[in-house]
């Protein structure tokens, strides 16, 4: 191989630093691929193995690309493709030779750089990537540098010196560029399985999510957050009962009249929302208003959006807290809103028959439902498994279970005594980061309730396991998981073994603080985040103005960094005697230093003085004199000044 | 009959036009000098394969952070689009400031691979890398770069015939640092290169005072008559090098053969009659350097035009030099 062995390493190091994110995601046998390529270059490098047969590298991107079709089952998902570049990207390593292809497989990186985006924009992500393209710059600058030495750690400190220099690009093109629609849209289906909430509750749902930390959502909140005990992050109502459990069904319409009465408090926030499971976004209580990338207000009140959001997606909402509404009920909901399958459960079916019976008033059944479940109830995340009817099971037998147990059977209770009632599956509380003033919600939050329509008014949320486990609700999952050691597993249980460590917890709040900065400023930074930053600089900005004002910035940013690199060098940094010497020179009509010869010394340039200006030799002469004396003699008693005066007096 | 134009000289005549163009263009934009200080003025540069492929995949950056409205792939294309532009100042920086000069006169034997040597300088203090010097005209032996200041060589392969060759423009090219683009200029020193005639080994029955020189060298190979030892010097032959000396006096030291330099004879073109016309100058050639490298005094007649009979380096040159422009009928 032609290229320098040092060359070669910075450039397997680099490869490695691009692929490694994609380590986690990529098929095992592909990842054992791309090692034991990696492994049979090394060794080429140091000179163990020689350089496979062209048929090797041919092979084996043909078995490549059949394997990823397997493993995808086609070319329609777009980690289908993702893994071929990569896999093409670690194969091309088994025909290098020459320098041209160290820098193809560089550029590659470039593209490489572009996939690990589509999969993760957090902070840590783009620090990772822009450090291995660092190292994919520091090896275009190791191929290309005739030094046969090897160079240490000089390209990287180069390559990041260019990085420096072209960040402030990036800047500037990032925050005035104007955003683009998508020209086509291709649907990107990352096979990968998102946690979050389902469409339907089945017994054992939530608890699987319960198990993870992953993160949900983040809110800021305009005014001070509410209490946790008023958070009720609504996502999706379930309003009928099938075979597997409550699903969302199709709900009748609501009344036109059930507009909001709005005495209760109300208020702003912005959401920023992780890929979800379903189209919707969960929202506190009774929402207003919301605007964001494809969302719209269902009719039964929580937030939709166009389809399955596949990135961090941000909105700004208004809501209401514990405002009323639904105030009439038509006869199509109300017998929807009662419906229960009839040979299911019959014991429960039963009991609420049996309290519907007395013609008690909603509430006197409600009080008593729930009476009940604090007297005889047993909140626990392990509950053991339920078969057949598992709602008699759990009211009967059992009894021990949490949100969801409490949920789906008070709401069969009500529907039973001829109250109207529903589950609504959604998060409750969060945990506040005072690092970033905001509130964080994980997956171990999602929650399930219940509302139950009483007449005269409306909806009212019933949270049954409020009165099982208050403090689940009054100080939220993380501090309720602290008294359950044991219970709880998985990931979560990391999470919260993590909060009593102190100043490491606290750390870890700053960081979270710092990536929900970024997910809000820079992962979503669109066309209406870019008119409301510039609009706080130019009050009535238009979008139109934006291309403009992207290239006037962009010129003046590389302006800049032009003048600062490439300025005429003879302009800066020449001291006092190097430009007398140069005003000395350049008095020789005609004649300038790069004709005397760059290493032309002063007796030359009297030669020359005498030849083309012989009647001013002897001014030349002086001004020499005084010069020789100053810089060589290091002669105090010739002062800058003379020297200067004998220098003006030649050049007039 | 489609393409007529072609088959008429035109197309060779308009290709000739450009070139005389550009070449007067050329002249105007970098006159021949001494000395040349690499300026924007005398400085081109346009990206390389690499470089229209980096753009290329800039461009599906920025398509793909559109269609998936990612932020972050918008911000990967901008910061190559700044990598872009520092790379084209980065590579012009790699020449801009240079002073180039040629001092040293540029001589050798047909086809053998001489050191050229440019005095390379900057004033700012600056480090230069992967700079490469080569005449178009002529096949590139090897490029060299030069990482500080100071003088650069490079290896030369000398062109194949005898006399004097002007090589033309000297092109000084770099990619350095990320190969995104290439900068280079054209540099006129008027330089010249001399080709000697390349040796041919032939028997050494070339004058009168043979007999006197075959007696040295038989004394030579016999006992080892060194009359003294000197410190080594450029030029001086490997093999005469006193390697036990040396050792004991930790510096170079070679054997001088006194007795031998007294030794002197006339090469003459004439009586190599014997071998084939073109090699005639050769042959001599390698007698010249046979006896120069014994340190023997020798003269040169070329059918009556005579260099007179000395001794050292400078003789040789002088001789060789005489072989390499010696113009005759038939030669």
């Amino acid at each position: 191989m032609t290229v320098h062995r040092s060359a070669l390493l910075w450039m397997l190091a680099s490869q490695s630093l691009m692929l490694a994110p994609h380590g986690s995601r990529m098929p095992l046998w592909m990842l054992f691929c791309c090692l034991v390529i990696g492994a049979v270059t090394l060794a080429r490098v140091q000179g163990y193995v020689k350089m496979p047969s062209k048929w090797v590298a041919v092979a084996s991107v043909f078995i490549g690309w059949g394997l990823l079709w397997r493993e995808y089952g086609g070319p329609m998902v777009v980690e289908f493709w993702v893994d071929l570049l990569l896999f093409l990207y670690a194969a091309k390593l088994l025909e290098l030779d020459s320098k041209r292809d160290v820098s193809q497989i560089m550029l590659l990186s470039f593209f490489v750089a572009m996939t690990h985006f589509l999969f993760d924009e957090s902070l840590l992500q783009t620090i990772v990537t822009f450090s291995g393209l660092v190292m994919v710059m520091a090896t275009l600058i190791a191929v290309h540098s005739s030094s046969t030495q090897a160079p240490g750690r000089q390209p990287v400190k180069l390559a990041s010196i260019a990085f420096l220099q072209a960040l402030p690009l990036l800047v500037i093109l990032f925050v005035f560029f104007p955003r683009l629609s998508p020209f086509w849209t291709i649907p990107l289906e990352k096979g990968t399985a998102v946690t979050g909430l389902s469409d339907r509750l089945m017994l054992g749902d939530i608890h699987s999510l319960v198990q993870s930390d992953a993160l949900a959502f983040r809110v800021n909140f305009t005014a001070a957050p509410p209490a946790s005990r008023d958070l009720y992050w609504r996502a999706l109502v379930l309003s009928e009962v099938s075979e597997d459990g409550w699903v969302v069904g199709s709900p009748p319409r609501p009344m036109p009249s059930t507009t909001v009465r709005t005495q209760s408090k109300v208020i702003d926030y912005e959401l920023l929302s992780q890929p979800m499971r379903v189209p919707v976004i969960p929202s506190l209580d009774r929402v207003l208003s919301v605007e964001g990338a494809s969302a719209s207000l269902d009719p039964l009140g929580f937030v939709r959006t166009a389809s399955v959001l596949q990135t961090v997606s941000q909105y700004q909402m208004r809501s209401s807290l514990n405002a009323v509404y639904g105030a009439e009920l038509s006869k199509a909901e109300r017998a929807a809103y009662l419906a229960l399958p009839q040979r299911t459960n019959p014991l429960a079916q039963a009991y609420g028959a049996s309290l519907a019976d007395g013609h008690r008033a909603p509430d006197a059944v409600i009080q008593t439902v729930l009476a009940w479940y604090f007297d005889d109830f047993t909140y626990t995340l392990s509950p053991g498994a339920s078969e057949g009817d598992s709602i008699d099971h759990f009211l009967f037998e059992a009894r021990r279970g949490f949100c969801e147990h409490f949920a789906a059977s008070f709401t069969w209770v009500m529907r039973a005594a001829g109250i109207p009632a529903r589950v609504v599956l959604g998060y409750q509380g969060g945990a506040y980061n005072p690092s970033g003033n905001y509130i964080e919600v994980r997956q171990f939050d999602a929650h399930a309730w219940s509302e139950v329509w009483v007449q005269g008014e409306g909806w009212r949320r019933v949270d049954p396991t409020a009165f099982v486990a208050p403090e689940r609700i009054e100080a939220g999952m993380s501090a309720s998981a602290a008294g359950m050691d044991g219970l709880m597993t998985g990931e979560a249980w990391d999470y919260f073994q993590m909060r009593s460590l102190g100043w490491l917890f606290d750390l870890q709040l700053q960081v979270q603080a710092l990536s929900h900065l970024w997910d809000r400023v820079v992962v979503n930074y669109d066309e209406a985040q870019q008119l409301r930053w510039l609009s706080m600089i130019w009050p009535g900005l238009e979008l139109e103005d934006l291309a403009p004002l992207a290239l006037a910035a962009f010129l003046l940013g590389l302006g800049v960094i032009t003048v600062g690199l490439v300025a005429p060098p003879f302009r800066r940094g020449l001291s006092q005697e190097a430009r007398w010497y140069r005003g000395y020179v350049n008095c020789l009509d005609g004649l300038t230093l790069d004709q005397v010869g760059p290493g032309a010394g002063v007796a030359q340039c009297q030669e020359a003085w005498h030849s083309v200006r012989p009647a001013e030799a002897a001014l030349a002469q002086a001004f020499v004199e005084k010069f020789g004396l100053r810089l060589y003699q290091e002669d105090q008693s010739v002062s800058s000044s003379s020297v200067s005066k004998a220098l003006l007096v030649l050049k007039v | 009959m489609s393409m007529w134009w072609l088959s008429t000289k035109w197309s060779q005549r308009a290709e000739k036009f450009r070139t005389r163009r550009f070449k007067s263009w050329l002249d105007r934009r970098v006159p021949p000098a001494q000395a040349i200080r690499l300026t924007h003025r005398n400085i081109f540069i346009v990206p390389t394969r690499q470089g229209f492929g980096f753009v290329l995949i800039l461009l599906l950056v920025l398509i793909a952070g559109i269609n998936y409205q990612n932020a972050l792939a918008h911000a990967l294309a901008f910061l190559m689009l700044g990598l872009f532009l520092v790379a084209m100042l980065q590579t012009y920086r790699n020449l801009a400031g240079l002073v180039l000069s040629q001092t040293v006169p540029i001589e050798g034997f047909v086809g053998q691979k001489i050191s050229v040597a440019f005095q390379v300088q900057s004033d700012v203090g600056r480090v230069y890398d992967g700079l490469f010097f080569y005449w178009p005209n002529l096949p590139v032996a090897q490029g060299f770069g030069v990482d500080h200041n100071g003088t650069t060589i490079f290896r030369q392969s000398i062109p194949a015939h005898r006399g004097w060759y002007e090589p033309g423009r000297l092109r000084l090219e770099t990619v350095y640092p990320f190969g995104l683009f290439r900068a280079w200029s054209w540099l006129d020193f008027d330089c010249k290169i001399l080709s000697y005639p390349k040796p041919v080994p032939c028997e050494g029955r070339v004058s009168q005072e043979d007999s006197e020189l075959k007696a040295g060298r038989r004394s030579s190979v016999g006992a080892d008559d060194v009359k003294a030892l000197r410190d080594f010097q450029d030029g001086d032959d490997q093999r005469h090098i006193h390697w036990r000396a040396s050792a004991k006096l930790d510096r170079l030291t070679v054997k001088s053969y006194e007795s031998q330099q007294s030794s002197s004879q006339w090469l003459r073109l004439a009586a190599l009659e014997a071998l084939p016309m073109a090699d005639r100058l050769g042959g001599l050639a390698y007698l010249i350097e046979a006896a120069s490298k014994r340190g023997d005094a020798f003269g040169l007649d070329l059918y009556g035009q005579q260099l007179p009979v000395a001794s050292g380096p400078g003789q040789e040159r002088k001789a060789l030099k005489r072989l390499a422009l010696f113009d005759w009928p038939g030669y």
